[in-house]
């Protein structure tokens, strides 16, 4: 009896490791919760300030959650949010119109929720009757996925195909663990866009197709070679699952937080290594200490070499490989306390380093457009403080946005500038900027004296009401 | 000697006289006969020639050799210009970018004479160069020259003759009339021609006769060609010739111009005037203040408006008025102390200030070939562009891919700040430093350089460049 038992067990164990669910299967089962996000990216216009170019684009989106969550590609909102995400620089509003097209048909409005760019995706809200459930997508863990697997990839065409789902079996050619894990698909020209839903053989959803960041820059050895690549990048589930349960939230500012040092770094060279008498084989010299940052208030030093981060060595010899340690801060929670081995002078020391969240980014300042005088203004952030190595108590507003034909415009204005002064008066912040500026839209002054800083020069922009 | 009697002039010093006389005569003669029956366009054909006739000899096309970088690969790189002998002993005005970098130049005169010669000087703030020939390889003969007229009698709507030598033999003579001579290029960091404004022509003006000179119908030099624009038609523009012998006369005497320093950046003050409804106020306000400048020194400020220098009024209405307030600043004796008159919350002040030596000195490019590596002085070009806080340092123009200095992660576009911690001031300095870690190398060069405001710190084991040097 126990014998006929165990050969039941093994027998179900092996059929579920052999079993591989028909394709028809799971390109049916999938495609109910592949749906087609359209909505309209707002550029900053500069012809009008506080005033956008809509530009109509398409996603393919995933419902990840039964009452309407919907992950799509980050790229839907190319601003950086914080100091360590790089999502572009674009003048951009926040996506609106957002529509969601099923499978079915039914088309739903939706709003966009918020993005992380680090994980690549960004969520959308769909806004359906309460009780509605939607047939959703379950992520599973990957880390059994090896190289040979078959995959499939569901997508969605291009409009002159009528975003018709395009269903494709491929084999995972390639497991990238550096900087961050990744799966590779050979040969490979993508459909609409990033965002496809990648499943297994089982039918389980196992990562999303990314768009392949395009860089014309070669700035490093052997970009020229990556540009000839014609990949699919996928990302793992692990980069999103844990988002899917608590998505950003722009409005509510609850955004992903980024743990952050605050430091600027470079490998430990072979050279530098002897040259130093530094006792291990690799490391991270830091070169920057930003002001009142984490590594700041635990007194790290320019010069200063981290060996090691609580438990993991840093062995890095080369300065593309310093993203390993970006990801390592990245993986921490904020408000994490870590411990450094750092060599100096010398000597090892141990330093305790309570990591905070970064800076938010220029993007997400608060806006204040002036379109009588034709330009809007934002908070200057820390991160254009520290990219631009002002001193942290630098005065002034950040011209986010000139209306090329606006007073300011044709004095001179430029986006860039920090505005110190108006009519002499000291600006010392936003708040301040604010005031200021209400209290002369209000006057009769007919013309305005900016004092402004760029690139560490002042200059004087005469803003004259009657051009 | 044929080509000689058609031009007449200057080719023969002996025969100077005689022939003037003897061409005053003939001249005469002929125009005594023909005079009553030309008309004014025949008369203005001959004015044209004329005036070719006595320039032409004294073309010079120029091909320099010049020593390029490309990814820190030393290249030579042969390109062509025009320039014009100026003086019986053979000196040549031409362009400052005909001549940058070069390491050998030869030129071709009118008689098919091909002839080496040396650079003077070069200066880039104005575009001018001064190169001399080797007389030597001439025999005993004396180069023909031209006369230098005067820049600031020209008048728009002039006619001009823009000349050159695009090719070895070949002469070429475009004709337009002075279209303005006051153009101002706004200074865009790149502070192209910081010192002058330029004349405009619409005398074709292109990369064969740049360098070549802008005549006018007397066939007197009054501007030297500089640029044309690209996919523009009828722009061209020269350099005044005044500007030019001015330079040429310093240049002349040492390699380099050293200009003096106070560190102001200025601004019209039009607008002021207007913002503050005093319609007679005069100055120019000043922008901004380089850092450690003798002005900044002084406790002069941004915002300042500048009334006099030295008692001598300086206005400047327009952005076309700042290069004259710009000279005469350039031109302050270095060791005397200059006073500023400024205007500050509706009173004046008297600011003494010692100008400085500009901090930025032209120097070719300097090749640490084991390391593979090339630097060069700083500009203020540089300095704008990285936002630098003081003038210490060189910059990298080049490294080489695969030798030391790239693989120890140094990069075009750093400052160097120290070496084995020695800090670097400037280029001559750091000539020095390699120097002396070429003969007695110790293991390692230690760098600390600037990239992007930060220090990035890079080592470079010489023993091992040694050893793959030798092998």
């Amino acid at each position: 009896m126990k014998s006929l038992i165990s050969i039941i067990l093994i027998g179900i164990l092996f059929s579920e490791i052999l079993y591989s669910a028909p394709p028809k299967e799971i390109y049916l089962s999938a495609r109910n919760s592949i749906c087609l996000v359209s909505f309209y990216q707002n550029m900053a216009s500069d012809s009008k300030i506080g005033s956008f170019d809509k530009i109509k684009k398409y996603r393919i989106g995933i419902l990840v959650r039964p009452e309407g969550l919907v992950m799509v590609s980050n790229d839907v909102y190319p601003v950086s949010l914080d100091f360590v995400s790089s999502g572009g620089s674009l003048l951009s509003g926040i996506p609106t119109e957002f529509k969601v097209k099923m499978a079915d048909g039914q088309e739903y409005p939706a709003h966009f929720l918020g993005k992380d760019d680090q994980a690549r995706v960004a969520f959308i809200k769909m806004h359906s009757p309460r009780d509605d459930i939607h047939p959703f997508i379950e992520f599973v863990p990957t880390l059994n996925v090896e190289i040979t697997d078959s995959i499939y990839t569901l997508e969605l065409l291009a409009q002159n195909y009528n975003f018709s789902p395009l269903f494709t079996g491929h084999q995972i050619n390639a497991i990238v663990e550096s900087p961050q894990r990744k799966f590779l698909v050979n040969n490979f020209s993508p459909a609409l866009s990033a965002g496809g839903l990648v499943l297994n053989r089982h039918g389980q959803a196992i990562g999303v197709m990314l768009t392949q960041a395009f860089d014309f820059t070669f700035m490093q050895p052997g970009d020229f070679e990556d540009f000839q690549k014609s990949y699919l990048e996928i990302a793992p589930s692990e980069w999103f699952m844990d988002l899917i349960k608590d998505p950003p939230n722009l409005q509510e500012n609850q955004l992903s937080q980024k743990s952050w040092l605050g430091i600027q770094m470079q490998a430990l060279t072979p050279e530098l290594k002897e040259y130093l008498k530094v006792p291990q084989d690799g490391g991270i010299i830091i070169n920057q200490v930003f002001p009142e940052s984490p590594a700041a208030k635990a007194k790290l030093k320019i010069g200063d070499i981290i060996l090691a981060i609580d438990d993991s060595t840093l062995l890095i010899k080369e300065d593309e490989q310093t993203a390993q340690l970006r990801n390592l801060i990245l993986s921490y929670p904020p408000q994490e306390e870590i411990q450094l081995k750092i060599f100096r002078e010398g000597k090892i020391l141990q330093k305790k380093v309570k990591l905070t969240s970064a800076p938010k980014a220029i993007g997400l300042a608060e806006s204040f457009p002036v379109p009588e005088w034709g330009f809007e203004i934002r908070e200057l952030t820390r991160d254009i403080v520290y990219r631009d190595n002002l001193p942290l108590n630098t005065p002034g507003v950040f011209v986010y946005q000139v209306d090329r034909a606006s007073p300011a415009g044709i004095g001179g204005l430029q986006i860039g500038d920090i505005i110190q002064e108006i009519d002499g008066r000291e600006i010392n912040d936003f708040t301040n900027g604010k005031e200021i500026i209400s209290a002369h839209l209000s006057g009769t002054r007919q013309m305005h004296l900016l004092k402004v800083l760029s690139n560490h020069h002042t200059r004087f922009v005469f803003v004259d009401l009657r051009k | 000697m044929k080509l000689v009697n058609i031009f007449g002039i200057h080719n023969d010093m002996n025969n100077h006289n005689r022939k003037i006389s003897r061409y005053i005569i003939l001249g005469s003669l002929i125009l005594g006969i023909i005079l009553p029956l030309t008309s004014p366009a025949q008369d203005l054909q001959q004015r044209i020639l004329d005036a070719r006739n006595k320039v032409m000899p004294a073309l010079v096309h120029i091909e320099p050799v010049r020593t390029v970088f490309s990814t820190g690969e030393k290249r030579h790189a042969l390109v062509t210009g025009s320039g014009f002998i100026f003086s019986p002993e053979g000196y040549i005005l031409t362009n400052h970018h005909v001549v940058e970098n070069a390491e050998k130049v030869s030129c071709t005169l009118y008689n098919k004479k091909k002839l080496s010669a040396e650079i003077i000087g070069s200066d880039p703030s104005t575009d001018v160069a001064v190169i001399k020939l080797n007389l030597e390889e001439m025999g005993d003969e004396t180069p023909p020259f031209v006369e230098l007229g005067n820049s600031d009698s020209l008048e728009v709507g002039q006619f001009v003759l823009a000349m050159g030598s695009p090719l070895g033999l070949s002469r070429s003579v475009s004709m337009g009339v002075i279209s303005s001579i006051d153009r101002y290029f706004e200074d865009s960091g790149m502070m192209i021609s910081p010192y002058n404004l330029w004349i405009q022509t619409d005398a074709a003006i292109n990369p064969g006769n740049s360098g070549g000179p802008l005549i006018n119908l007397e066939g007197k030099v009054v501007g030297i060609n500089a640029r044309g624009v690209f996919m523009a038609e009828n722009l061209g523009f020269a350099i005044p010739i005044n500007l030019a012998r001015e330079v040429a006369e310093k240049l002349q005497l040492g390699n380099s111009i050293r200009r003096s320093w106070i560190g102001l950046e200025l601004q019209p003050v039009k607008e002021l005037r207007e913002y503050l409804d005093q319609p007679e106020l005069q100055g120019v306000l000043i922008a901004n203040l380089d850092p450690l400048s003798p002005g900044e020194k002084a406790g002069m400020k941004p915002g300042d408006l500048l009334l006099s220098i030295n008692q001598i009024p300086v206005n400047a209405n327009y952005d076309e008025d700042l290069p004259a307030i710009r000279k005469i600043i350039t031109d302050l004796p270095v060791s005397q102390e200059a006073t500023l008159e400024v205007w500050r919350n509706g009173k004046t002040r008297k600011f003494s200030v010692q100008p400085k030596p500009e901090p930025f000195i032209f120097q070719t490019e300097f090749e640490c070939e084991d390391w593979g590596l090339v630097v060069k002085s700083l500009t203020r070009n540089i300095f704008e562009i990285l936002g630098l806080a003081d003038y210490d340092g060189v910059y990298i123009s080049a490294v080489k891919n695969g030798e030391a200095a790239e693989r120890a992660g140094l990069q075009a576009g750093d400052i160097i700040r120290s070496v084995n911690h020695t800090p670097i001031e400037n280029l001559e300095q750091f000539k020095k430093v390699y120097q002396t870690l070429q003969e007695d190398p110790p293991r390692f060069a230690y760098f600390e350089v600037l990239r992007q405001y930060s220090p990035y710190f890079a080592a470079i084991d010489l023993h091992k460049v040694r050893a793959d040097k030798s092998k």
